[in-house]
């Protein structure tokens, strides 16, 4: 017999997404680790670090999320944190076409840390996508067309409009939006 | 991302599914089985008196 969960809502916390190019379609993907996360099927967690480890060291093996360990899938409690990365440039960015800030639900195995969450299980829940992000090439034409393939996620997504430029207005929109609901 | 120091661990089991999952195709309606074609009703033979 399992032991009775200690929650049975989903924990929601924030986070930011990558849009790359799937064949036709976009999809988001982690925007630090190779994580492609796919329409309707929870991304899994699994432990990136012991491959990181020294060889002479024993591997720690574990089910994600470990308190000890960095692993899990990350998600903060304010949209700050999250809007942090909207900004970011990378390696990743070769690869992307948009970058995407949202909600996501968490569930599994969690994690609580004093900012956020890791947990084991993670779907989107909102997707906003702002209208003038970098790269700067991509117009208000193409943000359209990328929020509009992300509803395959079939979760709400909004296209922020271009009065939101930077990460501070646009947690400030979010913030807004949050309370008029 | 910086969420800092972990502070507890625990379980969540959603009681409703946060995925939106693929609704389950319905099945395809079978073809109603074709009524069995009715012979054509020959006169019956009488034997000749």
């Amino acid at each position: 017999m399992s032991a009775a969960p200690d929650y049975i809502e989903p924990i929601v916390g924030w986070r930011s997404w990558l849009v790359v190019r799937e064949g036709e379609d976009f999809r988001l993907r982690s925007v630090l680790y190779d994580a492609l996360w796919l329409p309707r099927k929870e991304l899994i967690a699994r432990c990136l670090h012991r491959g990181l480890t020294f060889r002479w060291r024993k591997r720690y093996e574990h089910a994600p999320p470990e308190p000890d360990c960095r692993c899990g899938i990350y998600a903060a409690s304010e949209p700050e944190e999250a809007a942090s990365y909207l900004d970011g440039r990378g390696w990743a960015d070769a690869l992307s076409v948009h970058r995407v800030i949202g909600t996501v639900s968490l569930w599994g195995r969690v994690v609580e840390c004093k900012r956020g969450w890791r947990a084991s299980h993670a779907y989107p829940k909102t997707i906003y996508v702002p209208s003038t992000r970098a790269p700067l090439w991509l117009g208000a034409e193409w943000a359209e067309e990328v929020a509009l393939a992300l509803t395959d996620y079939n979760v709400r997504v909004e296209l922020l409009d271009d009065r939101f430029r930077g990460p501070e207005e646009l947690v400030s929109a979010l913030d807004a939006q949050a309370a008029g609901r | 991302m910086e969420i800092g120091e972990p502070k507890r661990t625990y379980t969540v089991e959603p009681v409703e599914d946060p995925v939106p999952r693929e609704a389950p195709a319905e099945p395809a309606e079978e073809p109603a089985a074709p009524a069995p074609a009715e012979e054509p009703l020959e006169p019956e033979k009488v034997p000749a008196p």
